[in-house]
């Protein structure tokens, strides 16, 4: 299994669900338009069955409609013949270009992993609702068609409008995903109905929230009906801010959560997983580099180039798991050297290791002593004591 | 790659059914329409009323049947298509890992001051990278209160502007910065400048015999660097020989590589950020890959844990493999005690026995379970005592 694998799955699945989507409204298209030939067809046939010259001019009109009628067919067909081509040489496209993950050439590849960096930023721009810093990024990078910035636009206009109070777009788009969201099960539409119904009670519409309530609250499973019995009550009361469990009815954060769950479902039924790739990325690196050095303060040795040392990431890395080492490795504090067997470790009297290449180095700087890089004491060569790591 | 190999087959092959289904299709609309105007022209010039019953209902009816086999040709066929489209999800979803494995455990980027802390790595990782209106644009859209201010950018604006114009083979303006850091490079002891030097010799002399005078008079740029790199001035001066007939089927075909250019822009780069004070290498660049090194090794794990009832392996307190990240991003020493096999800490340092072997302070109490207050090391016959032992730091 190689990193791509696991990376990249919705780079290729989003734009396929886009062409699955498209494939069924194509189909009904072509259904549609099926049933009314066969309508005309009929239609003609009867005529001609019972045909005589007076209703000739009848005869070829329905004739010349039915032309009409293939000619607008085909005109159909061809712009369907183009849509779901381009859908499909988007797919091909990013095949190809994902092919450079295992190019033979270091420049193809180098290039790669900087478009996938910026691509999984992107990304994480676009879920965090960064969206001219998404766009900003695409555009320099060349990079828009590899990204799943569409969906994400469709997502900010109906989470703008959710943030206005107004249900009807999200339930439009609910309506277009009806089987889908069918398929997991999902709570959305009678959510939002349950909002409308609790902002027509706001509003003192007593009558129409029943009228509401008897229309949308049909075939209800157990969860869902205790929760409209809850929202019923509000229909007792006179003034609807009086009692405590009212509060968590009429609050923002219902319409909060409506977002998040809006947004939980779109990526289900994109196939974009839930979690963004930067953090999920970012998680298995900071792991694989955390060792107790960074966060002590005994042993602490700050290490410039340490990620997990860089005060942004100490903080992000501090809830992960350590990374694992069976045997030693050792790193000279002062130059950053290994030490092994070309390179010795050799203590001082303080109990500071460094390599035998660095005690000669600092030898060299301070005329044959040595001067401790951290603790500035100064010590004769003497004093250093051999250390045997196994 | 044979993942992206599988992929395509089915993509190519649904691309060329659906253009040989819109292809008939088309071929079949065609007809139907040019037998249709066929028809109304006939039957238009019938005046006969007996002839025109005869003509419509024959027609008609044959008619009839092409335009049923039209309909159902589009009809059903377009339905078939959709095993081939179903076909390339099933290859998507069976060469790549949908949802990261499982890996995603917890929510990294729990607490708004954390996001804080991401952006503001984000925004430096676009800086290096010279995207410096993405970084302005993602401070103002993410409200980072540290506003990124002109001073702070001029050095990334100045580097990028030289590593760009390196990259066109250009090296005056990256000279410039070395005669300008002359003082801090040599402290630094790099011989970038003298590397420049050379690379601009190179390009001088690929430029034949018209160019000889300006070669010999840009060798000058060399005297400053007569000690410390005399033999590489030697060889390079030895170059002079082949200015006539170019240096590609010389020995110093060497010198005309692409990766010396690579190189230098390298080399500028570390030296740039010593200078600066910054980090190698961008530490989200770090990360980024080195998670991307670890993560097929962790999923298989995950995947492997899934079966057991353990707990995902990010919210225990040590990864359960070792994961090898390379000897350029090992930036701490890291001692694990041969006998407990545990990592040493603050509260469990590595202690120097007399004779020199390291081990852990819990397993040098381990030890002196005995309380004999005398203690042999494991590894050779040397005995001690345990408050002999000398705590290290690494």
């Amino acid at each position: 299994m190689d990193d791509m694998k696991i990376i990249e799955h919705s780079t290729l699945k989003v734009p396929y669900e886009h062409l699955n989507k498209l494939y069924r409204n194509v189909h009904k298209t072509i259904d549609r338009d099926c049933s009314s030939i066969n309508q005309s067809m009929n239609q003609i046939d009867k005529l001609a069955k019972s045909a005589d010259l007076g209703q000739k001019s009848e005869l070829l009109a329905s004739l010349s409609s039915l032309v009409e009628k293939l000619h607008q067919v085909k005109k159909r067909s061809i712009e369907m013949r183009n849509q779901e081509k381009d859908l499909i040489e988007i797919l091909k496209k990013r095949v190809n270009n994902l092919k450079d993950h295992s190019s033979s050439d270091l420049a193809t590849r180098k290039l790669f992993f900087k478009n996938r960096l910026d691509r999984i930023l992107i990304d994480y721009f676009l879920r965090n609702s960064y969206y001219l810093s998404a766009e900003s990024l695409a555009e320099k990078a060349h990079l828009k068609q590899m990204t799943n910035i569409d969906v994400f636009l469709i997502e900010k206009e109906i989470c703008e409008s959710l943030e206005s109070r107004e249900t009807q777009r999200c339930l439009n788009w609910c309506i277009e995903n009806k089987s889908k969201l069918k398929k997991i099960n999902s709570n959305l539409e009678f959510t939002l109905r349950q909002q409308e119904f609790i902002e027509l009670v706001r509003e003192q519409k007593c009558l129409e929230a029943v009228h509401h309530a008897r229309k949308y609250f049909v075939n209800l499973n157990p969860d869902q009906l205790v929760d409209v019995q809850k929202s019923m009550v509000l229909l007792a009361y006179v003034k609807c801010s009086d009692s405590l469990c009212n509060q968590e009815l009429l609050s923002d954060s219902r319409w909060t959560y409506l977002i998040g769950l809006f947004k939980q479902e779109n990526y289900k039924i994109n196939q974009i997983p839930e979690q963004s790739a930067l953090e999920t990325i970012l998680q298995s690196g900071l792991s694989a580099l955390k060792t107790p050095t960074c966060y002590q303060k005994v042993t602490a040795v700050f290490n410039h180039n340490c990620p997990v040392c860089n005060p942004n990431f100490n903080q992000i890395a501090k809830p992960l798991p350590f990374a694992y080492c069976s045997n030693s490795k050792l790193i000279d504090a002062y130059t950053g050297e290994a030490i092994n067997e070309h390179n010795q470790p050799m203590m001082l009297p303080n109990g500071h290791v460094y390599g035998y290449n660095s005690l000669v180095k600092l030898m060299s700087e301070n005329d044959g002593k040595i001067r401790c890089p951290r603790s500035k004491e100064t010590f004769e060569y003497g004093e250093v004591q051999k250390v045997f790591i196994l | 790659m044979d993942s992206l190999v599988a992929v395509e087959k089915e993509i190519d092959k649904a691309l060329d059914l659906f253009e040989n289904f819109y292809d008939g299709v088309d071929q079949n609309l065609n007809k139907a329409i040019d037998h249709l105007v066929s028809i109304i022209n006939d039957l238009t010039k019938i005046e006969s009323e007996q002839t025109f019953k005869l003509s419509a209902d024959d027609s008609i009816s044959m008619c009839k049947e092409q335009v049923r086999e039209l309909i159902k040709h589009y009809s059903d066929k377009h339905k078939d298509l959709h095993a081939n489209i179903s076909k390339i999800g099933k290859a998507i979803d069976k060469n790549f890992v949908a949802d990261y494995g499982n890996m995603s455990h917890v929510n990294l980027i729990d607490t708004v001051e954390k996001k804080m802390h991401l952006n503001e790595a984000i925004c430096e990782h676009l800086l290096r990278s010279g995207h410096l209106e993405v970084c302005d644009t993602l401070v103002e859209e993410a409200g980072l209160v540290k506003k990124i201010d002109e001073d702070k950018k001029r050095p990334f604006v100045q580097m990028n502007y030289i590593l760009n114009k390196l990259k066109e083979k250009d090296v005056s303006p990256a000279l410039e910065w070395c005669q300008i850091n002359c003082k801090e490079l040599k402290a630094i002891s790099s011989n970038l400048e003298f590397k420049l030097h050379r690379l601009r010799f190179i390009q001088l002399i690929q430029q034949g015999p018209k160019a000889q005078l300006e070669v010999l008079k840009y060798s000058r740029n060399f005297t400053q660097f007569a000690n410390d790199c005399h033999k590489e001035i030697q060889r390079l001066m030895g170059s002079l020989i082949y200015l006539n007939s170019g240096l590609e089927n010389s020995p110093y075909s060497c010198y005309l590589g692409a990766e010396l250019w690579e190189e230098i822009e390298e080399e500028f780069t570390k030296n740039a950020c010593k200078l600066m004070d910054l980090p190698v290498e961008c530490p989200l660049d770090v990360c980024i890959n080195t998670g991307c090194r670890a993560l097929p090794a962790l999923v298989n794990i995950v995947q492997v844990m899934q079966q057991t009832q353990c707990g995902h392996i990010l919210s225990k307190d040590e990864l359960p493999i070792e994961i090898d990240v390379g000897q350029n991003y090992r930036f701490h020493s890291v001692f694990s005690c041969p006998i407990l096999r545990q990592q040493t800490t603050d509260s469990n340092p590595p202690m120097r026995l007399i004779c020199g072997h390291v081990i852990s302070k819990d397993a040098l109490t381990k030890l002196n379970n005995s309380g004999k207050n005398r203690i042999k090391c494991p590894y050779c016959p040397m005995e001690q005592a345990p408050g002999e032992a000398k705590q290290m730091l690494f």
